[in-house]
């Protein structure tokens, strides 16, 4: 046994050692840099960690910091719900067997697939007042044209609308692919004890589907905090700092203005609070699934 | 069947091939030998067969570069690989690249607003050495507000290609059918701009994003305003000023009651492109974006617009200059090729050539901008720009851009776009806006260490 033991770990340490360089030492460099004030243009502030928790400590007091935090909740909220609605809906009508269904599928897929500088690009000219078909349309209809990228109110709900646009699909897939995996027994025993579609769908079809749809949020809600691109190309996180989300906020910090230990500092909390969610995600929703 | 040979008959066998080859390498060698140093030919093209690698930001100067580059590697046998990312992408590359040191470019821009920043932490190489030892660069030919930014004490770091001065372009059809006259304050523009606007004309064009803060100091300093107290002595922010809260509101009215919808989120090409197809009465900004509204080729309007200093008010007029140069980042392992392109791209025949060329008025040299094809070209609309020109940077040598060059600038003036598109958006009035950003900049000076009086 203790010999297997010895094998085992023979074998395991190159992926190990692998995963260290490539996952462990920048997070340890991350941590490391956010304890120090560390400003490119200042090198004497390198590996200064005189005072460790002095970025830490900034943060409760930069507004533009919390504001960020704002932002990017609204942002993942409401771009993981909308995503989780419209890939569920979807997949439910295409959950059937039919070449043209096929066709559809495929061609859903095609915003995921794009580069996401480029959805941005798309998006950006749909919501440029002069050069947009939507607004055109909404011209030739006879309805307000807005500015959406400058007006403050409509300018997160574009990014939310081009970020939806781009991942439902995702949801759509998983949850695509859990629906065709599911046993047909269940559903067929709830239809001869008399239970309508609706009651399949509430008492037979969610609760089996919700493994899937615990694994998808949690996908899509740790992928909602890399809305990046969207952000760099269509708003610059204004207008003022209504869609600067905190790992624009960090970016900023970092590259904009030189100021890597705080740029680091708030990627940790980013990172920790990342974390935090899903945790709780697994914990709670997992739990009750294991227990129906 | 044997190929006939090409040589008149005679057959080179591979021996007499080396044998010759063997001959002619050593030539030189031997004309040394007879002829001593003297005798030696002068070498053309001393770096031919090097390659430079040129980062800089997208502007019709190195558009205008590109060019011309093949003419370049002609003169000097060196190729050219040029990245010209938008000014923001610009900065942000350019600002990690020199902090890096890497040497990864031969050649790149100096932006104004980082020169303080770039040259105070020695990320710029010195040019004087070059410039000693290289008549034909005739330093003094460039203009002194043209330098003055690229210089610390006597020191060179930079050349500039571009003196962005600040002018005001105006459609004089649109003028003359509301019976008014170009604005010559502020406050005239904005009692004027619900005359200005019909139909898709709105009466201005400004600059979004990130830009509000270079369009924005023309306001502030004409009603009596300041960025810092006097920098770079005295770096306390005045950004909450009387002055400056009424600068700021009116700014922001022109943006939210008579410009162009979603101008807010415009970038400077989408600025004058909209001039260009005649969407707006007054575009205030840099020299090289205005101009193009008097472009042969690409402006609709180009024979009805006309040009003019930007407005000032109760203070004066103080327009805004930007000079953006060419540098050698301290890191760049080839210098003498990396200021063989330098002299090259802005040397006098170059920017002539380039101002002749295409639609290019914001030159930096004397020569340049006093020759008679340049006072020629650059009349538009009864308007010589050549003067105008000059005059700004003759104006902004008298120490009011001071502000824009201190090491902290970037992220002050970041902060400050964003009040200003605060204002601009109705997200806040201009006095909680400017007194959040007094706020946020008075913590950015103190964390950089700078000793200031807080409000």
């Amino acid at each position: 046994m203790r010999r297997r033991e010895r094998v085992f770990v023979v074998l395991l340490s190159p992926a190990l050692l692998v995963l260290a360089v490539v996952t462990l030492a920048p997070f340890a460099f991350l941590l490391l840099t956010s304890l120090t004030p560390l400003n490119l243009a200042r090198p004497a502030t390198w590996w200064d960690l005189s005072r460790p928790l002095a970025n830490f400590a900034e943060l409760p007091e930069d507004g533009r910091f919390l504001n960020s935090l704002g932002v990017q909740l609204r942002l993942s909220f409401f771009t993981v719900l909308a995503q989780l609605l419209l890939g569920l809906g979807a997949a439910l009508l295409l959950n059937r067997d039919s070449r043209v269904l096929e066709a559809v599928r495929a061609l859903f897929i095609i915003p995921m697939v794009l580069p996401p500088i480029v959805v941005a690009i798309v998006w950006k000219v749909l919501f440029t007042p002069d050069i947009s078909v939507l607004n055109w349309s909404l011209g030739v209809v006879g309805l307000p044209q807005p500015a959406w990228l400058a007006d403050a109110r409509l300018a997160l709900p574009a990014i939310i609308v081009a970020d939806v646009w781009e991942w439902f699909p995702f949801t759509l897939l998983m949850l695509l692919a859990a629906l065709q995996m599911m046993p047909a027994e269940p559903l067929e025993a709830a239809r001869i004890d008399g239970a309508g579609p609706w009651q399949v769908f509430r008492h037979v079809v969610l609760p089996l589907l919700r493994p899937a749809i615990v694994v998808t949020v949690l996908f899509r809600l740790i992928e909602s905090v890399k809305a990046f691109p969207l952000i760099f190309i269509m708003t610059g996180g204004g207008p003022g700092t209504v869609t600067e989300a905190t790992n624009y906020y960090a970016f900023l910090q970092g590259f904009n203005y030189s100021l890597i230990g705080f740029s680091a500092a708030i990627s940790m909390v980013v990172l920790a609070g990342t974390f935090l969610v899903s945790y709780v995600i697994v914990r709670w929703v997992g739990a009750q699934v294991d227990v129906e | 069947m044997r190929a006939e040979p090409k040589n008149g008959g005679r057959v080179t066998s591979r021996r007499s091939f080396v044998r010759g080859a063997a001959g002619l390498a050593a030539l030189p060698l031997a004309a040394r030998r007879i002829g001593g140093a003297a005798a030696q030919p002068a070498r053309a093209k001393p770096f031919a067969g090097k390659a430079l690698s040129v980062f800089m930001f997208d502007h019709p100067y190195p558009r205008a570069l590109k060019e011309l580059l093949p003419q370049f590697t002609e003169l000097t046998g060196i190729k050219v690989d040029m990245d010209t990312p938008s000014f923001p992408v610009y900065n942000q590359r350019a600002d990690l690249e020199l902090s890096t040191g890497s040497g990864a470019y031969d050649v790149m821009t100096l932006t104004f607003i980082y020169s303080g920043k770039w040259i105070g932490a020695g990320w710029a190489s010195r040019l004087n050495d070059f410039l000693a030892r290289d008549a034909a660069a005739d330093q003094a030919d460039f203009l002194a507000g043209a330098m003055t930014p690229l210089k610390s004490g006597n020191d060179v770091f930079a050349l500039p290609f571009v003196a962005e001065s600040t002018l005001m372009v105006y459609r004089r059809d649109v003028f003359e059918r509301a019976g008014l006259k170009p604005p010559e304050t502020f406050d005239e523009l904005l009692a004027d701009a619900p005359k200005l606007q019909s139909g898709d004309v709105k009466a201005y064009m400004g600059r979004g994003l990130g830009g509000f803060h270079w369009i924005w100091p023309n306001y502030l300093f004409a009603y009596g305003g300041r960025f810092f107290a006097d920098p770079p002595r005295d770096m306390t922010p005045m950004l909450s000023s009387a002055e400056s809260i009424k600068s700021a509101d009116v700014f922001g009215r022109l943006y939210r009651e008579f410009s162009v919808p979603g101008v807010q989120s415009y970038t400077e090409p989408q600025s004058s492109t909209g001039m260009m197809e005649g969407r707006a009465a007054v575009y205030i900004d840099a020299l090289a974006w205005v101009g193009l509204a008097a472009d042969p080729a690409k402006s609709k309007v180009k024979d009805r617009v006309g040009f003019a200093l930007p407005p000032g008010g109760p203070a004066g007029r103080f327009p805004q200059v930007a000079v953006h140069g060419l540098q050698i980042p301290a890191g760049a392992k080839q210098k003498e090729v990396s200021w063989e392109f330098i002299r090259w791209a802005t040397s006098k025949e170059v920017m002539s050539k380039i101002t002749e060329t295409v639609t290019y008025p914001a030159v930096t040299r004397a020569s340049v901008l006093a020759s008679s094809a340049y006072r020629q070209k650059y009349n538009w609309g009864g308007a010589d720009i050549g003067a105008l020109h000059g005059s700004v940077l003759k104006q902004a040598g008298a120490g009011y851009m001071a502000y824009r060059t201190v090491p902290e600038y970037p992220p002050i003036g970041d902060r400050v776009s964003i009040a200003l598109s605060e204002i601009s958006t109705g997200q806040k009035p201009a006095a909680q806006a400017m007194r959040d950003a007094q706020r946020d900049v008075e913590g950015i000076l103190t964390k950089a260490g700078r000793s200031i009086r807080k409000s």
